[in-house]
């Protein structure tokens, strides 16, 4: 049938002609990743950010113990979740009383939900009782988009030699209801456990879900 | 229940509903309103038969500003919920969503709805449901709602339905259920398959009439969270008998299946139709996907956008890949041998004034121009007058693929030195040496006519979305590609540095002028090839023969050259003869076979109700006679009739309504144009297919269906009908 004729004939059109299209096209490839996404196995991207009591944190600082970094917007209804229930101020609890480093950071842009400065940060750590190593401030948006932290809360460990191993959600129930705590799976005390008993963690990425860091748009 | 605590308050407003529900006796849901959001939970019929299935909509009216989430959010939010508490019998089935739009947030991008959500929810009710017992549906559900913050909402709600067989709960009910199932995912007959190339994931999508040269905007979202980079371009190309979309690996790939829902937007006369298509594409090399979804033209690997326009490409993109592509036509197996002997002539004639050199460049570039500029003009009008022109067009014609391969074999036995042409209009050396402008003007009239095979593969998309503008730009972007195709022998004749660059003349010329005979002579084997596909075996004897005769004639005619004036005429009369002869050969080949076959009087599909073929006439005599009519305009390439056809025209639903009203079926086909249907659009003030007519027994007023069909709203569409028989029955018997 003619029809079918034509779809065979195209294929040959395009098979004949790919690979000198592609030859004389290859410098002229023009896509570009919408994200520098950071790599499970590889150097965690580097930073030094102040925090809301004016000193500097720098991720070589911590060198030979496990960072976790944790993406907060206290308005965020997913954050608010995880520290209404203490669910996040006890993982905080449990991890830095182990010797690791718990690294709040707020990369809301000035005026956006989240966004605070010091003192209202030192506020609600108190308020909510909440247990960071520190809250550092990312208002410029840039170690943020380094992680391709993209909600709130957006969780992230680094093991002690400076590697990424883990990114992604809190728990494994993407909901805003604070009922499902209880019945979540806990990804990030699951890749602790994993890096405690010396295995590769299971679950390396994971869906981050929340709502989306508040970035300076106007850069982007 | 404890909602968003620290900041964010809930209203709590929820329970509300549950008595106003329970208070109305219809089968409303009360709106539940929250800050951002009027809710309602609208069943379709006010009633359900037992053993029956009941359409319940969760209808959100969102607040400018502010939106939901699709079934995968992308990269942040969380699509609603239904908690249901039914009755033992009552059964209810999953959220239908219609798809989404993309929702981008800095530098992220949500799937979602904005100004209302529509989601259908099928609910079954069993079989032993006592007859006359209403039916309590309750349901708890949240929703997130967003703008630049996020505040999780939700309400109660109750409705209570009947077990009558009532018709619709609301006339604007009905509306709203058609507007979503308009915006469901359709299943379809498509083949899908899921290919790599590095960083990327290549979906393919194969099916009849699935022309990526309408489609003007593709996007495709993804069931499952973290398998596509919502945010990541992406982009679309021609595929084999379809398309093919390259996107990013998500955070969490799966290199095995994709399953998500394909939203393309076509191009009809009438304007864009928009359309979802649920698609599950298995790896290649997975049996099923393999065999009939062609490897993607990116199969390849580099990064090969020229050429090929990205789904949303501008227009000065657009005319900077033209130049580019026209650029690389250059150095095609059909075009290089032509300018390569225009350059040896310029090497040759390097002696000439700048002046006189410059003109030639600007003659062979004008030669080129027009000649473009002419085949943009045919397109256009051809598209305007309802042809499903893309651009290769002229390569659906065999017998104009076989002049081609006459024109290949030609120059290519010319540049053999198999014979010389003598002052006629030709390539190579006579022509610059003529002196003559108008002899470089048909060079690159000649250079653009053969460069048309090999553009057709692969500026195919770009110009598809040329096509699609308006006519201005689309000239522009004709215009640009042969501005780069000629760029570079213009370059040649304004910058004499560059030939000096070149080799001195000498005996290499003539042995570099033989050997680029051989791609001539390839391009006219490969056009071949695409001719035994077209018409097969015949039409390859008709072509060869075409070639032994064109071969005769040349060897005829030089054998007669010396000889005197009499042997001479009959020498140059066979060869007119042989030429003659071998255009005779190819001409039947575009009757026999070109795509223009006429259609079956009447048919049926697959399945669906029987067909007769549309003419006016006979439409004039059914409706004459009062008798019901359903007129279906069509076309091969048009993917939004094709579709329709099959997911709301060919059910054995409709068939059997079809059959039970008497109504006559007229299926138009439009593939190749036709002034009695051209004729019937336009009294329907449309330009284009598809158009839905459904004309009532007697002489009602017809009834116009939308672009979009779905099989509910052709059944119901149906239905009224059916209701107007019954209606003209009456005033008949009371008349009588």
């Amino acid at each position: 049938m003619t029809t079918n004729a034509f779809n065979r004939r195209d294929l040959l059109l395009l098979a004949g002609t790919t690979a000198l299209v592609g030859a004389a096209s290859g410098p002229l490839g023009l896509i570009r990743p919408a994200f520098a996404a950071p790599k499970i196995g590889a150097t965690a991207p580097t930073f030094a950010l102040p925090d809301s009591n004016g000193k500097t944190h720098s991720l070589a600082d911590y060198q030979g113990k496990t960072v976790i970094l944790e993406w907060t917007n206290h308005l965020c209804p997913y954050v608010a979740k995880h520290y209404g229930t203490s669910n996040m101020q006890a993982l905080q609890r449990e991890t830095t009383g182990n010797g690791m480093v718990w690294l709040s950071i707020i990369s809301s842009a000035p005026d956006t939900q989240g966004y605070v400065d010091a003192a209202e940060a030192n506020k609600l750590t108190k308020d909510r009782k909440a247990a960071p190593t520190a809250v550092l401030f990312d208002p410029n948006g840039k170690v943020g988009r380094s992680y391709d932290a993209r909600v709130t809360p957006h969780m992230y460990i680094i093991d002690a030699k400076g590697s990424l191993v883990y990114m992604g959600g809190i728990d494994d129930t993407p909901t805003a209801d604070w009922d499902d705590i209880k019945t979540a799976k806990n990804y990030v005390l699951a890749a602790l456990d994993d890096m405690s008993k010396g295995r590769p963690v299971a679950s390396a990425v994971t869906r981050a879900y929340g709502c989306t860091v508040k970035y300076d748009t106007s850069s982007s | 229940m404890r909602r968003a605590g620290l900041v964010v308050r809930i209203p709590y407003l929820l329970t509300v509903s549950l008595l106003l529900a329970l208070a109305s006796a219809a089968a409303w849901a009360n709106p539940v309103t929250t800050d951002h959001v009027t809710a309602r939970l609208i069943p379709e019929t006010a009633g359900v038969r037992p053993g029956g299935t009941l359409w319940v909509m969760l209808h959100l009216k969102i607040k400018e500003g502010w939106h939901t989430y699709w079934r995968n959010p992308g990269d942040s939010g969380e699509p609603p919920h239904i908690r249901w508490t039914l009755p033992d019998g009552v059964e209810a089935g999953d959220i239908q969503w219609p798809y989404p739009d993309p929702l981008p947030y800095g530098p992220l991008l949500n799937y979602g709805y904005s100004g209302e959500a529509l989601h259908l929810v099928p609910i079954r009710l069993a079989q032993d449901w006592p007859k006359g017992k209403p039916v309590p549906i309750r349901a708890k559900v949240g929703w997130l709602a967003c703008s630049d913050i996020c505040v999780p909402e939700g309400g109660d709600f109750e409705l209570t339905v009947t077990t009558e067989d009532g018709g619709p709960a609301h006339e604007s009910t009905a509306a709203l259920f058609q507007k979503a199932r308009a915006r469901l995912p359709v299943k379809t007959g498509w083949t899908a398959g899921l290919g790599s190339a590095g960083e990327k994931i290549v979906l393919t999508v194969a099916g009849d009439g699935l022309n990526a040269g309408r489609i003007q905007k593709a996007a495709f979202f993804p069931y499952k969270w973290g398998v596509v980079e919502p945010s990541a371009p992406q982009t679309l190309r021609p595929a084999a008998n379809g398309l093919s979309l390259e996107m990013t690996r998500g955070q969490t790939p799966d290199s095995q299946r994709l399953d998500g829902v394909l939203v393309l937007t076509e191009a009809l006369h009438d304007g864009p139709v928009t359309r979802a298509y649920e698609i599950a594409a298995l790896a290649q090399g997975e049996k099923g996907a393999a065999a009939s979804a062609p490897a993607p033209a990116s199969a390849s690997g580099t990064g090969n956008t020229a050429g090929e326009a990205a789904a949303t490409v501008g227009i000065l993109e657009a005319l900077l890949f033209a130049i580019v592509g026209g650029l690389i036509l250059n150095l095609m197996p059909c075009v290089f041998p032509v300018l390569s002997m225009k350059a040896m002539a310029l090497i040759r004639h390097a002696e000439q004034a700048p002046r006189t050199i410059r003109l030639h460049g600007v003659a062979y570039t004008a030669g080129v121009l027009s000649c473009f500029a002419v085949l943009a003009g045919l397109l256009i009008a051809l598209k305007a007058g309802g042809e499903a022109a893309g651009w290769g067009f002229q390569l659906q014609s065999p017998a104009f693929v076989a002049v081609m391969a006459y024109l290949f074999f030609l120059l290519g036995l010319n540049l053999s030195g198999f014979f010389e042409i003598g002052g006629a209009v030709g390539i190579g050396s006579g022509l610059a040496a003529r002196g003559g402008y108008s002899g470089s003007y048909f060079t690159g009239v000649l250079a653009a006519v053969v460069s048309t095979p090999c553009t057709a593969p692969f500026m195919g998309v770009a110009l598809g979305f040329a096509l699609t503008q308006p006519a201005p730009v689309s000239l522009a972007v004709f215009l640009a590609l042969g501005v780069g195709f000629a760029l570079p022998y213009l370059l040649l004749t304004f910058v004499p540095a560059l030939v000096r660059l070149l080799p001195r003349p000498g005996a290499w010329m003539e042995r570099t002028r033989q050997f680029l005979a051989f791609p001539l002579y390839a391009s006219a084997a490969w056009l071949v090839w695409v001719l035994s596909i077209q018409t097969g075996p015949d039409g390859v004897l008709a072509a060869l023969a075409g070639m032994v005769l064109i071969a005769f004639g040349l060897w005829l005619w030089n054998v007669v050259r010396d000889a005197g004036p009499r042997g001479r005429l009959l020498g140059r009369s066979g060869t007119a003869a042989a030429a003659v002869a071998a255009l005779a050969l190819v001409a039947g080949l575009g009757i026999a076979s070109a795509p223009t076959a006429p259609q079956p009087a009447s048919g049926q599909s697959a399945s669906g109700p029987k067909y007769e073929r549309f003419s006016s006439e006979r439409l004039a005599t059914l409706r004459a006679g009062g008798k019901p009519v359903f007129v279906n305009m069509t076309a091969a390439w048009c993917i939004t009739c094709l579709v329709n056809e099959r997911v709301a025209l060919s059910s054995a639903a409709v068939t059997e309504q079809f059959e039970a009203q008497g109504i006559t079926y007229l299926k138009g086909d439009w593939t190749n144009g036709d002034p009695e249907i051209t004729a019937l659009l336009e009294s329907f003030g449309r330009s284009g297919v598809p158009l839905y007519v459904l004309y009532g027994p007697g002489s009602s007023a017809p009834t116009l269906l939308p672009q979009l069909l779905t099989e509910t709203l052709v059944l119901d569409a149906l239905r009224d009908l059916s209701g107007k028989t019954k209606l003209t029955d009456r005033s008949n018997r009371r008349s009588s």
